[in-house]
């Protein structure tokens, strides 16, 4: 077989090269191992875990409204009806790409590939004819959940992310090893559906990466909702009991075993660059395992493109679908780059946290002079109107231009409310286009307008006399 | 006196554009650097302005037509003292070696009379000027302090929005070096536009473009500049001989044509994977010669040499080809023999080895001999056609351009996209007469057409 473009892997990044690809006249075959398109986003990450989070926030919302009221039960829970409709949502979505790809004429291929030379995959499970020439090649092989060896039980009651999303019941506890987003992330999911869930983490922080004025909110509602949130804490052993997993954990205080029914381990996620037969091409993999790029995401084998998590940090969709246009782009002389101002992240927890461009951590790191404006939304009668007053707003600004350089949010709908900043700081605006642009009112979108005038001292809800700054 | 107002250098990558808009007509005056064309480059339209004043005595382009970088836009009379640059420099180093073009570069400041002189003496070349000037800021933000720049300052970028950045690596702009005329310095497409047409108009001194490294030598100046001067090696001095005694004794006629390799491609590849973790590598030249080995078994006169003295003509029983192979030190053309009687696969082999050792310089002189044929593949390095020039005694050479994908009418009238070959065959007319040289790349090109006669060939 042959092919003028190949496109390994059919994740967001994937399907978005090889759509755009046969879009601009290119014959595209699209290689994907799994027997459905879609990748970790749609299959086992973004998707299935916003469909169930969706079910917790209903659940959560039941039980806040008390305040107001209004008494609702505990709601009975359906775990198969549950676990069937978030597969029909992935699906629909995944059914509905096989669809795109056949309109466009993009070959897709179900196998397993390895490349044999610079030009050749070798086709695992295709029954003759398994060598595909391409002439050229976007490596989207995406990555996998990091399961370290010691915390391998031949059991299903440790899971990986993939595994937790399966949903096979309602533990009636779980340790979330990793206080990352993807264990806070899932962990809410089961907490709401009626589980005792237990985080602990290595570091001293939930969300190491975030600014830590942006965790607090968070964890002051995630102490509220789990059983135990255990931070400067090692694990040290998993081993199977009876029905449970015993874990000993080790802090400052000793040690000490707890027993859980399940265990999620979501201590971060590697690329999937081995096993590809890369070797036999002239790839190259740094010390983490990422593939090494370009701006227009080339490898150092001049046959070779590679996109997404496999190709580098962060390991996120929207990155991933963005390096696959421009991988396309560049294939075919045009002037793209990937060369973003901000790549915006979200952590959809309840509070959300979301974050764009330059965090306030960053900016101490790297000595980046900024000014802080800060929205406090007990301040926006939006959220008081959702009884949801813990989140804000903030911004970093640079002092002499005025520019956004960053904005983080924390607080429901904060995942949504983000996008307005991104093209801020794309755009290169001030505080004052933000200022000056009117936002609907009452709307929780309204505090990015309000934290940048609250840096030009202009903010209605908010008394504070204008900074002192040179005319 | 008369100057042509030519298509500058448009940006990196840059090479050709369609002409929107013409603003003058024949007869009209124009002062210097009076903007007098709009064209379109990919997605941009850029106004190009006249470096130099004067009467437009001619428009050579209307509205509509594709210009490349140097073609010539309008004719300009009575032309003021600047304006003497573009044309003068050509004159005043037209006579001499093609090395004084970057010198004249360097003098574009210089009036006519100035240029003149330089012939005679050695001029230090003007001060650099900034590739791109910055415009002063239309109107300065308030709280921006006097002193302060509008741009971002170094290290930092500077406020532009995407589809202005792409615009900006489009046209080869550095947006470092942009005055934004926004709020704050925010540059927009208007201000990369207006960038180029400064870079376009400004004296191109600052662009001597790094050079490749010259080899060993001692450095002197000339009239024009510094020249370094270096001994011809003895390969070089093999080559030129050679090329100038056959070039000076043989008729050269050159023969060109294209040969389709739609179905050869697909039997290639498709091979390609079994030559995988071989040092075999499977290209298109075992395959060509093949074909032209058949061929010269079927047109003796073009596998023949021809003495003159002895008034004899030598018809060689042997195809030994000669493979023109691209060294450090120069052009080799190790031969491989008996092409005729080995397979694909063998003469891939053969090939794969004999251009290793040459690459190596570990052939001997044997191996550059007994040749009855050349091949010269260019397809790697570019180019269609070309007039390869004969390797004595034999009476022909072949030259593969880049094979390339064109529309070929078909059967019936119908376009099909074909994979061609170009082919470039020179051959000695003392000894071979067009017809037959025709008939023997017709030959050629019928085997690597339909690859079954020559997979099935003896």
């Amino acid at each position: 077989m042959e092919t003028q473009l190949v496109v390994l892997g059919g994740g967001p990044g994937g399907y978005a090269a090889a759509f755009m690809a046969a879009d601009m006249g290119m014959e595209v075959t699209l290689v994907e191992a799994a027997p459905r398109l879609g990748g970790t986003c749609l299959l086992k990450g973004c998707i299935p875990s916003k469909a169930l989070l969706h079910v917790a926030r209903v659940v959560g919302e039941t039980q806040e409204m008390a305040d107001w009221g209004l008494e609702f039960e505990k709601p009975r829970i359906d775990v198969d009806k549950l676990r069937a409709r978030k597969e029909k949502v992935i699906s629909d979505l995944s059914g509905g790409l096989a669809g795109l790809a056949k309109r466009r004429k993009v070959q897709v291929i179900h196998a397993r590939a390895s490349f044999l030379n610079s030009q050749t995959l070798k086709l695992e499970g295709v029954e003759k004819d398994d060598k595909l020439v391409f002439e050229h090649c976007i490596l989207a092989s995406g990555s996998i959940p990091a399961m370290p060896g010691a915390f391998k039980l031949n059991t299903d009651r440790v899971m990986d992310s993939t595994g937790a999303l399966e949903l096979k019941d309602i533990p009636e506890s779980l340790l979330v090893i990793g206080g990352g987003y993807i264990g806070l992330e899932l962990g809410t999911v089961y907490a709401e559906l009626g589980t005792k869930v237990s985080v602990v983490e290595l570091t001293p922080n939930l969300l190491p990466t975030a600014d830590r004025d942006l965790v607090k909110p968070l964890e002051n509602r995630l102490k509220k909702l789990f059983a135990g949130i255990y931070m400067n804490t090692k694990v040290v052993s998993l081993t199977e009991g009876n029905n449970a997993i015993d874990v000993t954990f080790e802090d400052e205080n000793g040690k000490r075993t707890e027993s859980f029914s399940r265990v999620l381990v979501s201590v971060g996620r590697r690329p999937n660059s081995a096993g590809l037969g890369l070797e036999n091409t002239e790839v190259e993999i740094d010390e983490r395992g990422f593939v090494v790029v370009d701006e227009q995401l080339r490898t150092a084998d001049q046959f070779i493109s590679a996109i997404g998590d496999v190709a580098g940090e962060p390991m996120l969709a929207h990155k991933a679908s963005h390096q696959g246009k421009v991988a396309v782009e560049a294939l075919l002389g045009e002037p793209a780059e990937f060369a973003p101002m901000a790549i915006p992240a979200v952590v959809f927890t309840d509070p959300e946290i979301a974050w764009a461009g330059l965090t306030e951590n960053d900016a101490k790191t790297q000595g980046i002079e900024y000014e802080l404006a800060k929205y406090p939304w007990a301040a926006s009668g939006k959220a008081l109107a959702l009884g949801r007053t813990e989140g804000f707003t903030k911004m970093l600004i640079e002092p002499d231009s005025e520019r956004i350089l960053g904005v983080a949010i924390v607080g429901v709908n904060a995942g949504d409310l983000i996008s307005e900043a991104v093209l801020a700081i794309e755009m290169g605006a001030t505080a004052r286009d933000l200022a000056e642009t009117i936002h609907p009112h009452p709307t929780l979108s309204e505090t990015v307008g309000f934290a940048a005038e609250s840096y030009l001292g202009t903010a209605t809800e908010i008394y504070k006399p204008r900074p002192a700054r040179k005319a | 006196m008369a100057n042509d107002f030519k298509v500058p250098n448009l940006g990196e990558n840059v090479e050709e554009g369609d002409i929107v808009k013409v603003m003058v007509s024949e007869g009209d005056e124009i002062a210097a650097d009076q903007n007098v064309m709009e064209i379109e480059t990919g997605k941009a339209v850029v106004e190009l302005p006249c470096p130099f004043g004067g009467k437009v005595v001619k428009v050579h382009v209307q509205e509509g037509s594709k210009v490349k970088v140097g073609d010539p836009l309008l004719t300009v009379e009575g032309a003021d003292g600047k304006a003497t640059k573009e044309a003068s420099k050509k004159e005043a180093a037209a006579p001499k070696a093609e090395a004084a073009d970057a010198q004249a570069d360097q003098t574009e400041e210089a009036t006519e009379e100035e240029v003149e002189e330089i012939a005679a003496k050695v001029e230090e070349p003007k001060p650099a000027k900034a590739p791109v000037k910055k415009p002063a800021a239309k109107a300065a933000p308030k709280e921006t302090a006097p002193t302060v720049a509008p741009t971002a300052a170094p290290g930092k970028t500077p406020p532009a929005g995407p589809a202005t950045r792409r615009l900006a690596r489009e046209l080869g702009v550095d947006l470092a070096l942009v005055a934004g005329s926004g709020p704050n310095g925010r540059i927009t497409e208007d201000d990369v536009k207006a960038a180029v047409r400064e870079n376009v108009s400004a004296p191109r001194a600052a662009h001597v473009a790094p050079g490749a490294p010259l080899p060993a030598g001692t450095d002197e100046r000339d009239a024009w500049g510094v020249v370094r001067r270096s001994k011809v090696t003895a390969m070089r001095k093999a080559i030129a001989v050679n090329m100038a005694g056959s070039h000076s004794t043989i008729p050269h006629v050159t023969n060109f044509d294209d040969a389709d390799i739609t179905e050869l491609e697909r039997i290639r590849k498709g091979g390609l994977s079994d030559y995988v973790g071989t040092d075999i590598k499977l290209t298109m030249m075992p395959f060509v010669m093949k074909a032209v080995a058949q061929a010269l078994r079927l047109h003796p006169m073009v596998n023949a040499s021809i003495d003159m003295q002895k008034e004899e003509i030598l018809y060689k029983q042997y195809v030994n080809i000669g493979v023109a192979v691209d060294t450090e030190r120069g052009l080799v053309v190790p031969v491989i023999r008996d092409v005729d009687r080995k397979s694909i696969p063998a003469i891939a082999k053969a090939l794969t080895e004999t251009t290793d050792k040459a690459r190596s310089a570990k052939f001997k002189l044997e191996d550059l001999k007994g040749g009855t044929f050349t091949i010269s593949n260019l397809g790697a390095v570019g180019g269609t056609y070309s007039t390869p020039i004969i390797n004595p005694p034999e009476v022909a050479v072949l030259l593969l351009g880049r094979s390339r994908k064109l529309p070929i009418v078909g059967e019936g009238d119908k376009i099909d996209i074909r994979l061609m070959m170009p082919l470039s065959l020179s051959y000695d007319h003392r000894l071979v007469d067009g017809a037959t040289a025709a008939r023997f790349l017709n030959e050629v090109i019928s085997y690597l057409k339909v690859p079954g006669r020559l997979l099935l060939a003896p």
